[in-house]
């Protein structure tokens, strides 16, 4: 068993060599196929042709694109992703800077929709006809049709606005609060590892609202699939034979969620890559600083050395968790190979 | 000496005021005698109507908290947006010279004296003394004794040589302006002593004075903490200086996370002491956050609100919206390179059929003025008696039969789709030019992809806002935006006309007179008849604060001058 795990997963990463390698190649060329030369930006309104000449030169955009190409892929190897034109910093630094960010409000949304989404799921799978079931399919006609953004501002406006209850929504730490110590980068993490306790209420306080957009929009996949899961299990063959059997009901629901995991695990696993860089509308809205945002704002400016680095990067991180999803499937169900 | 050539000893400049006033003070205490009192009580109101930072309000040390809606990409000379000119204004407060202010219709709110004649409207910043020769071309500045950096460094003319030889280096704004006032090299910058340069202009320059009064570009550095930071293949200390400041200003930076925060302290050698001794930035891209920021009182200021936004927190109570008239040229540019936009009268028919009042109330909800000329309504020697157009779709349509295009054309409407009203603007101007069959297809675009088609001149037509000119004279405006296209990179519509051409180059190297006078007329008129943009509404600064801030200073950069406030 322990073997034909390792030989699963060593197979399962041979394969993401590949998929990362046609990931560059599809990211270098078509980001050169969107509109927009960042020399002119660069360069600014009163440059003389001669300086825009020199900045693409700078910037290697004279090059043929092959060689360009090639530059660009020696070069993150070691782990020089060039330098963004809107920060002045080399972008892994500032990816550094924000990947932290990003995956603490994901992470905290995900872990929120799993403890929620998944017993709530499971309660109304097996309380057929009453009102949670009702409750619960409000719930997710409207998170559904919501977008994001329209349930922060909302928040932001019931809480902060009229309430007060909530911070002001201006990014990971209140104003006059001192970032903690740098660990790992995600100022909560990082407070709580140092102590800082001042820092580390700012930070959890800051997080309430983003986190809490997220979960409510994000959650019903999470809740509807084992919902959904579940009740196709409990009205399963085995399960007939289990109830035939006389096993009691905690053993047959701990049966049914087991074989009902599967799914839900695959469902998790997109929620995470989806957040990773979908949550850019909630990032923007509580001025989180997050990873999301420095793409969207890279796009909009033609800013092609950080757009290639975070579309790699997310790369790195979706094949990252299609293999865990994958891992664990393979130990759900160990007849799954690759 | 002739009334061009200035020797000033600034009475009322606004760097020493608060020593001045306490001596004035002092005066009145002592002396006694009614008609030194009234003297003395009439300079003090002089000094006080300048907008001077009061001592007592100097020793408060607040700190304000602002919500921005970007980061700066650099501290430096190597990228332009609104914040990073913010930070150059506040880090190096500007160049030699500046701006005089002057009192406005509003309570607490001063503005740059542009429409002074002449070079009447600047006086000294890091000078206390300037001296021009009677050909304009040799211009002496004497540096104040005592000006420091935030580390300490006093300014001497070797900074003053450093930072434009730097600048010839850098090959950006500062160079331009260095060909726009005819400074051929840094050599032609001739240091006398310690405290004393003087400028050699291959050519005359009636405006190298107001050239000396921006301060977007970065700079004077001061060369000492520059040059610690300068390495054998970095000379120019580019790289420290991207994310750093070594600048004589009020303000310094102290923490500069991009995407999140900034935090800048005062320079505690900078006088008058700012009021503010450290300002809180938060990066707050969202609009809709920054306003509900304000309106709660969870931050003091609120950077660049759409009007809208505006108008929905002036209702509250706890706020105040600062508004100054400005220098911003919002116009509708038709790209002279397409063969239709190039027929005056279709440029004409396009600007009759334009709803100037529309917009004006639709988008700027009356705020402002409609812009009757290329020169802003605050610049000397202004006019709107050359813009006849108004709202007059039948005569557009005239106008539109007599070029030939009775049954109009199709039109691609081109516009910065981040910047909100740009976009208001371009579905009024659709829908009426519409109306008289110019069939307009709306073409919203990036930031990065509008700023690289306009520059390359490839737009047919855009709706645009990025221009306010800092020079207040025509001759400068007219050859910085419309100026010969094949030298005028900013002339991104290609407007191409001869005698405009001939004449803003000639006054941009052409003592102050009569006869300058009558061709900056004569520039306005040509931009009337010609109509190389089709102006828009200038809708003024505008600024949300909360309530108790005041002393606002409105300058030709449109950023907020955080040194001059003080809670009222």
């Amino acid at each position: 068993m322990h073997r034909r795990f390792l030989i699963f997963a060593a197979k399962r990463l041979l394969f993401t060599i590949p998929q990362l390698f046609a990931v560059s190649i599809i990211v270098f060329f078509l980001i050169r196929l969107l509109p927009g030369d960042p020399s002119y930006m660069l360069a600014g309104p009163y440059a003389l042709p001669e300086r825009v000449a020199e900045v693409r030169g700078q910037l290697g955009l004279d090059q043929p694109l092959l060689t360009q190409y090639f530059s660009y892929l020696g070069r993150i190897f070691t782990g020089d992703f060039g330098i963004s034109w809107r920060t002045s910093q080399p972008v892994i630094n500032d990816i550094l800077l924000r990947l932290p960010a990003t995956l603490e409000l994901v992470v905290l949304a995900v872990f929120f929709s799993i403890v929620i989404g998944i017993p709530l799921g499971a309660a109304v799978a097996v309380n057929e006809g009453g009102i949670l079931k009702r409750i619960v399919f409000l719930y997710g006609m409207l998170a559904g049709s919501l977008p994001d953004f329209w349930i922060g501002l909302l928040l932001i406006l019931v809480f902060f606005y009229f309430l007060g209850w909530a911070p002001a929504p201006v990014g990971q730490l209140d104003f006059a609060v001192s970032t903690p110590d740098h660990i790992t980068g995600a100022y909560a993490l990082d407070a709580l590892l140092t102590g800082n306790w001042q820092t580390l209420r700012s930070a959890s306080a800051q997080l309430v609202l983003p986190v809490a957009t997220l979960v409510l929009v994000y959650m019903p996949l999470v809740l509807k699939t084992a919902r959904s899961t579940m009740e196709e299990m409990l009205e399963s063959h085995f399960m007939l034979q289990a109830r035939a059997s006389g096993l009691s009901r905690r053993t047959q629901l701990r049966y049914a969620l087991r074989n009902a995991l599967p799914p839900i695990i695959t469902v998790i696993g997109i929620e995470f890559w989806f957040l990773l860089g979908g949550a850019v509308l909630v990032e923007t809205i509580f001025a989180w600083g997050g990873l999301g945002q420095y793409a969207v704002e890279s796009v909009v400016n033609s800013d092609y050395a950080p757009l290639q680095a975070v579309v790699l990067v997310t790369a790195v991180f979706t094949t990252l968790v299609f293999l865990i999803v994958d891992l664990l499937y393979h130990l759900l169900d160990p007849r799954i190979s690759v | 000496m002739n009334d061009h050539i200035k020797d000033c000893a600034l009475l009322a400049d606004r760097e020493i005021d608060p020593a001045r006033r306490e001596f004035l003070k002092h005066m009145l205490a002592t002396a006694g005698a009614v008609g030194l009192a009234s003297f003395v009580f009439d300079m003090n109101q002089a000094f006080a109507a300048d907008g001077a930072v009061p001592a007592e309000k100097s020793a408060e040390g607040y700190t304000l908290t602002a919500a921005y809606a970007a980061s700066p990409p650099a501290i430096d000379e190597i990228a332009f947006t609104m914040e990073v000119e913010n930070m150059l204004a506040l880090c190096y407060g500007g160049d030699l010279m500046q701006y005089r202010a002057a009192p406005t219709d509003k309570e607490g709110v001063y503005a740059a004296a542009m429409n002074a004649p002449g070079n009447e409207s600047v006086t000294g910043r890091w000078v206390d003394k300037w001296e021009g020769s009677d050909d304009f071309k040799t211009w002496t500045f004497h540096i104040k004794p005592g000006v420091k950096s935030w580390a300490g460094n006093e300014m001497t003319a070797d900074d003053i040589v450093w930072t434009w030889q730097r600048g010839f280096e850098m090959k950006s704004v500062r160079f331009f302006f260095a060909s726009a006032m005819f400074l051929a090299s840094p050599d032609d910058i001739e240091v006398i002593d310690k405290y004393t340069l003087r400028f050699h202009l291959s050519k005359p320059s009636p405006v190298v004075l107001k050239l000396m009064a921006m301060s977007y570009f970065g700079g004077p550095f001061d060369s000492k903490l520059a040059k610690e930071h300068a390495t054998d293949s970095d000379p120019w200390a580019k790289d420290w200086l991207k994310n750093n400041d070594a600048g004589f200003g009020p303000y310094h930076i102290t923490k500069n996370i991009s995407g999140q925060e900034l935090e800048l302290v005062r320079n505690e050698n900078y006088l008058p002491m700012p009021p503010i001794a450290k300002i809180l930035i938060r990066i707050v891209p969202d609009p809709a956050t920054r306003t509900a920021l304000l309106d709660r009182g969870a931050v003091d200021y609120a950077m660049r609100l759409p009007e809208r936004s505006l108008q929905a927190l002036a209702a509250n109570p706890n706020v105040t919206i600062v508004r100054s008239k400005a220098n911003f040229i919002p116009y509708i540019g038709p790209g002279q390179k397409n063969e239709i936009m190039a027929k005056v009268k279709v440029r004409q028919a396009m600007a009759y059929a334009t709803p100037f009042q529309e917009i004006h109330e639709k988008v700027y909800f009356g705020q402002g003025s409609i812009i009757k000329s290329i020169t802003p309504a605050i610049f000397p020697n202004y006019t709107d008696k050359f813009w006849p157009y108004t709202y007059d779709p039948e005569k557009a349509k005239a106008l539109l039969t007599e070029a030939g295009y009775p049954d109009g054309f199709e039109l691609k409407l081109s516009f910065d789709n981040s910047i909100a009203e740009m976009a208001e603007t371009a579905v009024l101007v659709k829908a009426a030019y519409d109306g008289i069959g110019i069939s307009t297809t709306l073409d919203p675009l990036p930031p990065a992809v509008y700023s690289e088609r306009k520059l390359r001149r490839e737009l047919m037509c855009q709706v645009d806002n990025f221009q306010w000119p800092w020079i207040s004279d025509t001759g400068y405006t007219g050859w910085v935006y419309l100026g010969p296209p094949a030298t005028t990179n900013n002339n991104t519509v290609f407007f191409d006309n001869e005698e405009f051409n001939g004449l803003v180059t000639k006054m941009m190297e052409m003592p102050l007179g009569d006869e300058r006078t009558k061709m900056d007329l004569r520039v306005q008129e040509i931009a009337g008849q010609e109509v190389p943009w089709i102006f828009l509404i200038e809708p003024g600064w505008r600024e949300a604060f909360k309530k108790e801030w005041t002393n606002f200073h409105w300058y030709p950069d449109n950023n907020v001058h955080f040194e001059w406030l003080y809670k009222a």
